[in-house]
């Protein structure tokens, strides 16, 4: 598909003027032109929030993206000219609305603001209202290190999953996070989830919230972390809601729903394709019918994937085939399949029998519905013979077998997910055959530098930072449900 | 169908005194009919002229019913998903009472409205149809079988088009009636589908099989009319 027109009852439009351009320096597939012409700030209700959200900032004193670090985020955006998307809220509260995505810049950062609307009608199923979000995303146009002497949380000695485990056996949903992996902090700030770095012994890394934006997508949607609040899956991931009932979608197939601001859970590449002229290449049928976790973690890899987002801390987000080597003509010559090194380990290997907390005792929780976590299964019914209370899925992730990493179908627990996974550290990350296994943030050092990679596992999207990130980083204005004043619809049955 | 639904083609229970407002059954049959206007049957196909310019000859063209129900008008408390959820876990949801699951793919050919089922109701007040129409990703939602002419051009493009997408669709229960001929609580809801509008605003020679599929599903919920009647209180 080549061009979009625009149409009222369709999410794809096809007649947008063509816009060429050529990657600026090869390591980013940008699209867009780099003749760094200024976008019309009129046109995108994102920018009415700048100064809100960065009051160091003023749009007079912005321009055109010039620089290759700041043209090369420019170019990467989206080209949403002339496309109407029905089914969501414009800013005037009427209904049909385009999106919008458009990049200015200063002496340091990238400024993408956006109205947070999807390319395509909405698809998640109607709980809240995807409406016009005004949002300004920060991006960092040198990434720089973060002082390595900063204190730190560390990964493997965090507290709380014990406990997420007592709550999980009887269902009891705490109204924070348990865990310290992530940082949130209570809107009355009385409470929080320790110090905002996280280290692993070597290196000092930068949380991301345990649910709000970790990056921008080239669409201007936020890349959100890989878990949801206390509701519906208390801090777990809503993917495994989404696969398992795809006809009450919770998130679509392309990873987006609404809430405060609409935003991705996880990267769809075949939705976030871009044609010639940077318009969205593909529909949401086409991007929702890619979308199989099996299919997204085979080996092989056809063609390297495109830029499809930006972190904070200023490293792209790809897809998950990268290359790893380049000869002197700049080919590829070490495509690879990019794999989490998280692994589904269980909620239930918190059990304890020393702990205090009711309801971890091994014994315990092998009694209830836990003691089928793990197992092989085919479908949800194998998980969940008896029904009634069993909060498990069948679901395709990466677990462990015999010391190996391998895609099996398993039943899991959607419910606190960093507490159900577990970094693996690999020896040599291309130790298989035609993977490369991520770090930390589930990122790489790549033939063109590094790079976060959406996964169709977890965490999905980046998982902490490498570098120094922006103030965008560590911002809440929509990371509560009753933020934004956003319109909430009924529940359906 | 029974002569007693004789309103659904349209007729709103002309000469009654008062409508009702609001639809609070015992009991409910659920019908869907295809209202082909504007698409002229030629040579076993129905042909429309989309406002884009394009001629569109349907040979075949089925949509899967997997469940249809009532949606309460009291809306729910709270967002709390989760025990509700879980108590369902497996069908996704809650169902009302008043959900019946044919599961079958609709023929929009037939012009003859078809009975899907019937259910006991709650007897408060309804205020929604919500329906689901595929489950899973393995069987097919919506089957369009046809060619088309694309504006300017005579050579006739074929497709056979599917999508497996499940899709859902809320309607208001806005039009109501009152009919004599039934019992006194008991209510018929009918799914009116208008292929020829499906097809509006579709640039067909750019679209994936699979999009075309799911795009003219999605037009074909969202173009529908619901009309329900109840017998006498």
């Amino acid at each position: 598909m080549s061009r979009l027109t625009l149409c009222a009852l369709t999410l794809l439009a096809f007649g947008c003027d063509g816009v060429t351009y050529e990657d600026p320096d090869g390591s980013v597939d940008a699209g867009a032109s780099g003749d760094a012409a200024a976008p019309n700030t009129d046109e995108c209700s994102g920018w009415t929030m700048l100064e809100t959200l960065y009051p160091d900032v003023s749009l007079d004193g912005l321009r055109a993206c010039a620089s290759p670090e700041g043209a090369a985020i420019a170019a990467s955006l989206m080209n949403f000219e002339g496309l109407t998307v029905s089914g969501v809220v414009a800013a005037d509260g009427s209904d049909g609305a385009s999106p919008c995505v458009q990049a200015l810049c200063d002496d340091d950062y990238a400024y993408v603001a956006t109205n947070a609307l999807p390319h395509y009608t909405p698809q998640a199923a109607p709980v809240f209202e995807t409406a016009d979000t005004p949002f300004v995303h920060r991006i960092p146009l040198a990434p720089a290190p973060l002082d390595q002497s900063t204190p730190a949380d560390s990964f493997e000695g965090v507290n709380g999953c014990d406990s997420a485990l007592s709550m999980a056996v009887t269902h009891e949903t705490p109204e924070m996070p348990p865990f310290s992996h992530c940082w949130y902090e209570t809107e009355d700030g009385t409470a929080n989830t320790g110090l905002h770095t996280i280290t692993d012994g070597e290196h000092v890394y930068t949380k991301i919230h345990c649910y709000g934006q970790t990056a921008g997508l080239i669409t201007g949607v936020p890349a959100f972390a890989p878990c949801e609040e206390a509701r519906p899956d208390p801090y777990g991931s809503p993917l495994f809601w989404s696969y398992a009932d795809p006809d009450t979608l919770f998130v679509d197939y392309c990873g987006t729903h609404p809430a405060a601001i609409t935003h991705n859970h996880w990267v769809n590449e075949v939705c976030l394709k871009r044609d010639e002229t940077g318009a969205p290449a593909n529909g949401y049928a086409t991007g929702a019918t890619s979308f199989v976790i099996e299919d997204l973690d085979t080996a092989g890899c056809a063609e390297e994937s495109a830029v499809v987002g930006w972190a904070y801390d200023g490293h792209p987000m790809r897809g998950t085939c990268v290359c790893m080597e380049r000869d002197a003509s700049g080919a590829c010559v070490d495509l690879r399949r990019a794999r989490s090194s998280y692994v589904y380990a269980g909620l239930s290997r918190w059990a304890d029998p020393s702990s205090e907390l009711p309801n971890t005792h091994p014994d315990e929780v092998s009694a209830s519905y836990f003691g089928r976590e793990l197992m092989e299964c085919e479908s949800t019914a194998d998980c969940c013979p008896e029904g009634g209370l069993c909060r498990l899925y069948c679901h395709p992730l990466l677990v462990e077998r015999g010391g190996s990493v391998e895609m099996s179908n398993r039943c899991v627990s959607p419910d606190y997910s960093w507490c159900s996974h577990a970094f693996r550290e690999h020896d040599d990350t291309l130790e298989d055959d035609g993977y490369v296994y991520l770090d930390r943030c589930n990122g790489v050092e790549t033939a063109d530098g590094y790079v976060y990679v959406g996964t169709p596992t977890f965490p999905y999207v980046n998982s902490c930072y490498r570098d120094a990130p922006s103030e965008t980083a560590t911002d809440d204005t929509y990371i509560r449900l009753d933020a934004g004043g956003m319109g909430m619809m009924m529940p359906r049955p | 169908m029974k002569a007693r639904t004789a309103w659904l083609g349209g007729l709103l229970c002309v000469g009654c005194a008062m409508l009702p407002t609001t639809l609070e059954p015992a009991q409910v049959r659920y019908f869907v009919r295809t209202d082909w206007e504007g698409a002229p049957l030629e040579s076993g196909a129905r042909i429309i002229e989309t406002d884009l310019g394009y001629t569109v000859a349907i040979s075949s063209f089925q949509l899967r019913t997997t469940s249809i129900e009532l949606v309460p008008c009291e809306p729910l408390a709270s967002l709390d998903l989760g025990p509700t959820r879980a108590l369902a876990h497996g069908s996704s949801y809650e169902h009302d009472i008043s959900a019946i699951e044919p599961g079958i793919m609709d023929d929009l050919m037939l012009e003859e409205a078809q009975a899907l089922g019937y259910s006991i109701a709650t007897r408060s007040a309804y205020c929604e149809l919500f329906s689901v129409h595929g489950t899973g990703r393995d069987e097919v939602v919506v089957s369009l079988v046809g060619w088309y002419l694309a504006p300017g051009s005579d050579e006739p493009v074929p497709f056979a088009a599917e999508h497996s997408l499940g899709v859902t669709d809320v309607a208001p229960l806005s039009l109501g009636a009152f009919d004599d001929a039934l019992l006194p609580d008991e209510a018929e809801v009918v799914i009116t589908r208008f292929p020829a509008r499906a097809f509006h605003g579709l640039p067909l020679d750019e679209l994936p099989e699979v999009d075309l599929a799911y795009e003219v599903g999605l037009a074909l919920l969202r173009t529908r009319e619901i009309r329900w009647a109840i017998g006498p209180s």
